[in-house]
This record gives C-alpha cells, structure tokens and sequence, in this order.
C-alpha cells in the first residue's frame, strides 16, 4: 500500500513538474505541435519522392513512430528526472534520503512524463485517421500499449543506471540510444534496407518484435518478418517486456549501490 | 570609443573561449554531437532508398543534418543559452559589467560556429563514408559564400531570439523544444523547401537555414537545380539583406528587453 | 566623497499569479560617504538584497532615484558598471567546464582587462586568497569556502571604486569567513574604496562595518555607527556584582536601584542591577563596605547590538 502511495505521490510530482510551467492550454499545444510537425515532415519527404503515391508506407511509418513514442517518452523522463533533480531543481538528494525506495520514486516521476508519451502516440494516430489511414484497431493494441510503457520504464531505468554517473552526456546518451533503436528497431523503414551488419543486429533486437507487434494489433500487414504470426507476436512482446523490465530494475539497483559509493549522486555539472 | 570597442572584442573573445575549452575538455560530443544527428538524419535516408530514390536525396539530407546542428546551436546554445546563464547565476554578472551583453552572445556564437562546425563536417564526412553521398566539389566556393552569410543570419537570428528567451523563465527550454520540429520543416532540413509550394516556401525563406540550404544544394549537387526553390543569385542577395536585418534588430531588443528585464526583476529572477 | 545616494527609494514586485503586491524597499533614503565598510542589516526579506541589486543596476527602482558615483542607476547605468563589481554568498557563478584560472579570466574580460594584466592580478590574488593548489582545478571540484574564495577575487579583478557584498560569508565555514572578514578590512585600509556589505550576521556588521543601516520590511529604521546602536539598545543602566556573602535587603533602601536578578553560589552572591542613573552606583558600592562584605567582581554591562536590533526592529534578526 505504502508502495502505491508513493509511486501515486512521485507520479503526481513528475507530472506537476513537467506541466506546470504553462497555462493548461499551452501546455496542451505545446504536446500537440511537435507530432503535428513531425507527421508534416514525414508527410512532405513521402510527397517529395511519390507525391501521394506512397500513402501506405506514410501510415505504416507513423503507426511506427507513434508507438515508439511511448517507449522513447518513458525512458526520456526517466533520464531527464535524474539529471534535472540533480543538477537543476537539487531535490535528488532529498527525494533520495525520503522514506521508500529511490526506485520507486524515480519510476513514479518518469510515468508523470511518460503519459504525455502516450498522448503524444495516440495523437499521432489520431492525425494519421485524419489522413485516411485505415487502421482498425484491435483489443491486442491495448495490450501493446501497456507493454510499451512497461519496456519504457524498463529501458529508462537501464539508460537511467548510466546517468547516474554522467552529468550533461545523460541527455546525449539517451538522444544517442533513442536514435539508434529507432533505427534498428523498424520503425520507420524495413531493416532490410540496413546495411547487413546492422541487419543482423536488428533482428535479434526485441524492440523490433515489438513495433511489428504493435502496428499488427492495429491492422496493418507486414513489411517484414511476415512468417512470424501475431500470435507468437504477442509472446514475443511479453517476453521482450518482461525481460527489460528485469534487467532494467537489476541494473538500476546495482548502479545506484555503485553510485552511493562513489559519490556519483551528489555530483553536479553546470557548464 | 576605441577603448570600448576593445573592451567589447575581448568580452566576445572571453566568451568564445569557454566554448573552445569546453569542446576540447568536454568530449562527449565526440560520439554523440556527430553520431546522432548522423542516426536521425539516416531515418530519412534510408525512407528515400526505400521509395528507390537517386542518391542526390541522400546527399539533401546529409547537408540537412549538418545544418540540423547549427539551427540546434542556435537553439540550446544561443537562445536559451541566456536561461542557463541566469541559472548558474552568471547572467546579472553580465549585465554589471561594462561590456554589451551583445559582445557576450557574439563570443557564444563565434564559439558556438566553432564548436558546431566540426560536428556538422564530421556529419558531412560521414555522410560521404557511409552512404556515398555524391557532392560537386567544383560547387564549393560558391557552397562557402552560401554557407558564411546563412551563418552570419542564421546566428543574428540566434541573438534575436537570446533576447526574447531572456524574458522566459522554464518557457525558455520549452520554446527551445517546441522550434525544432517546426524549423525542420519549413527549413526543408530533409526535403526541398520548393515542395512545401511558393507561398510556404516564401515565409520560410525569412529562416535563414532554408534558403542557405538550398543555395547549398544548388552549389553542391548541381542535378538539385531543378528542385530549387529560387536562383543561387536572388537566394544570397536575400541572405545578406537577412544578415543586415536579423544583427540590426538583435542589437535593437536586446536594449529594449534589458530594460524591461530590469524594470521587471528578471535578470535576477532564478527559478520560476 | 559621497559615493551612494538614495531618494525615497521604492521597489514594489507584483506577484502575477496572486497580483499580490509586495513592497520590498520602502522611500529608502540613504546618503553613503566613500573610503568606508557600510552595513546594510536585517532579516530575511528585509530590502537588503533588493537596494543591493539597484544599486548595482540589475534592478530598476519603481519610484524615487539612487545615484552611484554621481550617477543615476536608471538612465546612466553604463557609466557606473565600470566602477563597481558584486560577489553574492551562495551563488557560484562561472562554468564547471573550466578551472579557477579559466574561470577568473573570463570574467576580467567583461571589464577589458588586458591579457597580461589580468594573468598577473589573477596569479597575484589566487596566491593571496590561498587558492594555487587549486587553481587548475575544475570550479565543480571545490569546497564551498574556495568557490566563495575565487567569487570575492572575481569581484576584486576590475578594481571596483565600489564592491557590493550581499551576504558575502552565507553558508560558509568559521574558517573561510574569517579569512573573507579579514580580507574586507585588509582591503579597504590599502584601497580607500568602498564596500557595502548586507548581512544578516550581527558580529560581522559589527566587526567589519564603520556605519551600519539597520532595515526592516523595506524601511531604513536607524543608521549609525556600531557604537551608537548599541546604545540604542537600552536605554538601562546595568550592573552585574558578585560578591561575598551579604544580605541584598539593603538595596531596597537606596531609591532608584532595583534587583534584576539575584544568585546564591558557593558562599558567594551574584547580581544584577538597574540603575536610574550612573551616580547610585558609588551608593551601592558605599554601602557593600559598609556591611562588611567584600566586592568580588564588578561589571557594567553593555548592550549588545542584537539588543539593539531588537529594540529597534521589535524582533530578533533570527525570528521567521
């Protein structure tokens, strides 16, 4: 109960601290202009090259990308909280001190985040209907959106383990990671067209099992991995979930056991 | 008057150097100032060879992404750099002193054209490894002439906005986020600014980094000619008028906001 | 030569969310000789840090006019930058990418100094200030006492005519503020300059301070030298005696004595005495020989200047 209590507290904090900068209406555009512009910039590459002839591939790559914001979005907050409350708002000491686990408290902060990634996904989907898409969501698009949030949290904490040795390089190496897993992970191109190196690392990535997943539970077909079923999809997903989540939590406990030691969680940056 | 000018170029040169230093201390830009421009612009790379596109809209995109990190210059280390400077609590130490806070933005940008142009050649050079990008060296004086005035706005631009960010308090960072997207696209970082049609374009043209992207282009992959939005010659009289514009007008409200900053208390302002 | 003028000085902030308005400095008028230490005191959310940041042009007043050096902070602030420097207490300004030298030397180019000239003020005062082990050090790395250290000779590089401190040894160990108190005098008795000094440490402004201006929710409630506030502390006249055993019913007798406070120890008896006048105390002492007891220890009690502070303010400058 103590547990929920905190994580609820830690939530609401995350939340008021990533909201209330604004009014509530700015705010809320601020949420909506950055996928408005990023759907334009897809659009406008696919218009560049087709005109509107690739209409389907602009769907597939913006169910993709939409997805892969809840994932990013979580993990993101996760980075950006240890960072901000170490180096700017110097309350990491205080939240670390606090009764209940840092663990918690990192987790319930980074969901308060991590549900504007979730808003930002189901707005990019909500603009590609606007568009045309045909997407026709299944009950397993819920599922995956859970998962989602899971592996965010999951992948936060591994990537959070890191920053709690770095000061600035935390935003690059969180930038870094996003860019590269968006890129092996099938989001918004075939890994086919990666180079071979990089294919083979793709298809052991969980990650991509997991958009692929993802984007069937919303009725797309398949670019790829056509001979992998959607239901072993939905294990698949589960697994890579289950097991991000594990590594993450073991990491992050270990780093912070090492970060106690040395020091690493009072050390500030301020260049 | 000579006296204050050298007192306003050492300020500058002061300024400028904590950017050299950094990048020579700091050295996390290594992997990841280069690397990861390099792995988002590579997303529209390899969405134009999945559409079989020719290879010049590789070479469009590359150059987007070494623009991409001057207009993030801009952004982080320009524009909001002031809202960090107030922080760390170095801002009202600016404004006591004699210098012009301007001095102190041109070192920013001096350094930041520095510190930035490694990272936007190494993105090039990359570019040129790994997706064999063609490029027209023969283009390349005109390439340079294109990319000093794009530089010379674009960073005008860029102390326009210090200024207003100034009056911003968390806003500031926000703001910074929430003109990247925006910017890409009307930039036309990934797609000719002529696609976004004449009227789009037009208005977007007063982003220095779109025009000087496609003047750019036209230098450097003569087979972009004809996705140009305007001619080499109208795009680099623009540019200069641009330059002349944005520097006027970034000295003018710097005073303007100085004022208001002072009048409001918020030069001294911290967290908000 | 009249370094600072203030003329009803006011500043009134407005809260946007609340548009509660608050009155931080009210018709502040002050005038402040140059070649001296003057003490703003007061508490927390007096007006000190607010005059501070006018006075040093990061603020602009909302009504009345304050002049530095002659000139007016609102309209000829460029004139006076050059003259003036400001080191705050708990603030550590500079970059963490760069160590002290790096650091300091930025901060000389604000003000032009020459290259040369500013290397050779940076090596003079880091050597002084104690500071050369660290002085390649990254700024992040140091204790709090050597980052205040490396501010106070930030704001010394330039040579101000006037050096505002605003709570300059806040935070900081006995160590680190006695060197910095030191420091203050040391420079001042070389320099002829000026230095204001808020704080809201009582033995510091005592210390340090030739006149000290006491300020409370904005207002300028007395100004004088430490000496003669404390004397406004009471207007009492205290005295504490010890002596040997004797009864104290006889200074009952003596009109305009009373008894404050009275102990029995060890055989002997201590107290404390009020007087209406200074004279009663050969009485008492007349009358001590008289019964035959011997007087151990006398004193006569000065008032402190936090007694005078609490006189003045009509609270003590620790109370929330």
């Amino acid at each position: 109960m103590a547990i929920i209590k905190r994580l609820y507290y830690s939530f609401v904090l995350g939340w008021k601290i990533w909201s209330e900068w604004a009014q509530w209406w700015i705010f809320f555009g601020y949420l909506l202009i950055r996928p408005i512009f990023g759907v334009a910039i897809f659009y406008m590459v696919i218009y560049f090259a087709q005109g509107n002839k690739a209409m389907n591939l602009f769907f597939w790559i913006l169910a993709g990308n939409a997805l892969f914001q809840i994932l990013s979005g979580t993990s993101t907050g996760m980075v950006w909280t240890i960072f901000d409350d170490r180096n700017f708002y110097e309350t990491l000491i205080p939240i670390y001190i606090s009764p209940g686990s840092f663990l918690e408290k990192i987790i319930g902060r980074s969901l308060g985040v991590g549900v504007t990634g979730i808003f930002t996904s189901f707005f990019i989907l909500f603009l590609a209907f606007l568009l045309g898409a045909n997407y026709s969501i299944k009950p397993s698009f819920f599922y995956y959106v859970l998962l989602f949030l899971l592996t965010g949290i999951g992948f936060g904490l591994i990537l959070a383990s890191f920053s709690l040795f770095m000061g600035e390089g935390a935003g690059y190496l969180i930038e870094g990671t996003i860019s590269a897993l968006q890129l092996i992970s099938g989001v918004s191109f075939t890994p086919q067209l990666l180079p071979t190196f990089l294919q083979k690392i793709a298809f052991i990535n969980p990650f991509l099992y997991l958009i692929e997943g993802g984007r069937r539970s919303l009725g797309l077909s398949s670019f790829f991995i056509k001979e992998i079923s959607s239901e072993r999809l939905v294990y698949y997903s589960l697994l890579t979930s289950l097991l991000t989540i594990t590594i993450g939590i073991a990491t992050f406990l270990i780093s912070e056991k090492i970060a106690r030691r040395n020091g690493a969680l009072t050390r500030k940056t301020n260049y | 008057m000579i006296k204050n000018l050298i007192l306003n170029i050492r300020a500058c040169l002061g300024r400028a150097q904590v950017r050299f230093i950094g990048l020579k201390r700091d050295l996390y830009w290594i992997p990841f100032d280069v690397l990861l421009p390099l792995l988002g612009v590579s997303t529209f790379i390899f969405i134009y060879k999945s559409l079989k596109m020719p290879p010049i809209t590789y070479t469009f995109v590359i150059l987007g992404g070494s623009m991409i990190s001057y207009w993030l210059n801009i952004l982080w280390s320009m524009a909001s750099q002031l809202y960090w400077e107030r922080m760390t609590g170095n801002l009202p130490l600016f404004f006591i002193a004699p210098c012009s806070i301007n001095s102190i933005l041109i070192g920013m940008a001096v350094g930041g054209i520095y510190a930035t142009s490694v990272r936007a050649l190494s993105i090039i050079l990359l570019g040129i490894i790994f997706f064999k990008i063609p490029i027209y060296w023969q283009g390349l004086p005109q390439a340079i002439l294109a990319f000093l005035l794009t530089l010379i706005s674009l960073y005008g631009l860029g102390m326009m906005l210090s200024s207003i960010f100034l009056l911003s308090g968390r806003e500031a960072w926000h703001l910074s986020n929430l003109l990247q997207e925006p910017i890409y696209l009307f930039s036309g970082f990934f797609f000719p600014i002529k696609t976004l049609g004449f009227w789009v374009a037009s208005l977007a043209s007063l982003i220095p980094a779109s025009l000087g992207l496609d003047s750019l282009r036209q230098s450097l992959i003569p087979e972009s000619k004809p996705f140009a939005f305007l001619s080499f010659e109208i795009e680099i009289t623009i540019l200069c008028i641009l330059s002349i514009i944005y520097i006027y007008m970034s000295f003018i409200l710097v005073k303007k906001i100085e004022k208001i900053a002072r009048r409001e208390g918020r030069l001294i302002t911290r967290w908000q | 030569m009249l370094v600072i003028e203030t003329i009803n000085l006011s500043r009134i902030f407005i809260n946007k969310k609340t548009k509660k308005r608050i009155e931080a400095l009210k018709n502040v008028s002050l005038q402040i000789q140059g070649g001296q230490i003057f003490g703003i005191l007061g508490r927390n959310g007096a007006g000190k840090t607010t005059l501070i940041r006018i006075l040093t042009t990061l603020l602009l007043p909302t009504s009345g006019s304050a002049y530095v050096l002659g000139y007016n902070v609102e309209n000829e602030y460029y004139k006076i930058r050059p003259y003036i420097n400001l080191v705050s207490g708990g603030e550590n300004p500079g970059y963490g990418v760069l160590n002290i030298k790096e650091n300091l030397f930025f901060f000389s180019q604000l003000y032009g100094i020459p290259r040369k000239l500013a290397k050779e003020k940076i090596n003079k005062y880091i050597k002084e200030f104690g500071l050369e082990e660290r002085a390649y050090n990254l700024v992040n790395t140091l204790s709090t006492g050597e980052k205040q250290r490396m501010q106070l000779i930030r704001g010394l590089l330039n040579d101000p005519e006037i050096l505002f401190l605003d709570e300059p040894t806040v935070g900081l160990d006995v160590e680190s503020s006695r060197f910095i108190r030191q420091f203050i005098k040391k420079w001042i008795e070389e320099t002829g300059k000026s230095i204001i000094l808020t704080t809201h440490y009582l033995a510091e402004a005592e210390e340090l301070c030739n006149l000290i201006a006491i300020i409370d929710s904005g207002r300028i409630l007395a100004l004088d030298t430490p000496s003669r506030l404390k004397a406004m502390g009471s207007k009492e006249i205290l005295y504490e005696i010890e002596t040997t055993p004797l009864s104290l019913e006889f200074l009952k007798n003596i009109r305009g004595v009373s008894i404050i406070q009275d102990k029995y120890l060890d055989g002997k008896v201590s107290f404390k005495i009020s007087l209406e006048n200074e004279s009663l105390i050969s009485n008492v002492i007349n009358k001590i020989s008289e019964l035959g007891s011997n007087i151990i220890y006398l004193r006569k009690k000065e008032t402190s200047l936090e007694d005078a502070f609490i006189n003045i303010v009509g609270r003590s400058i620790e109370d929330d």
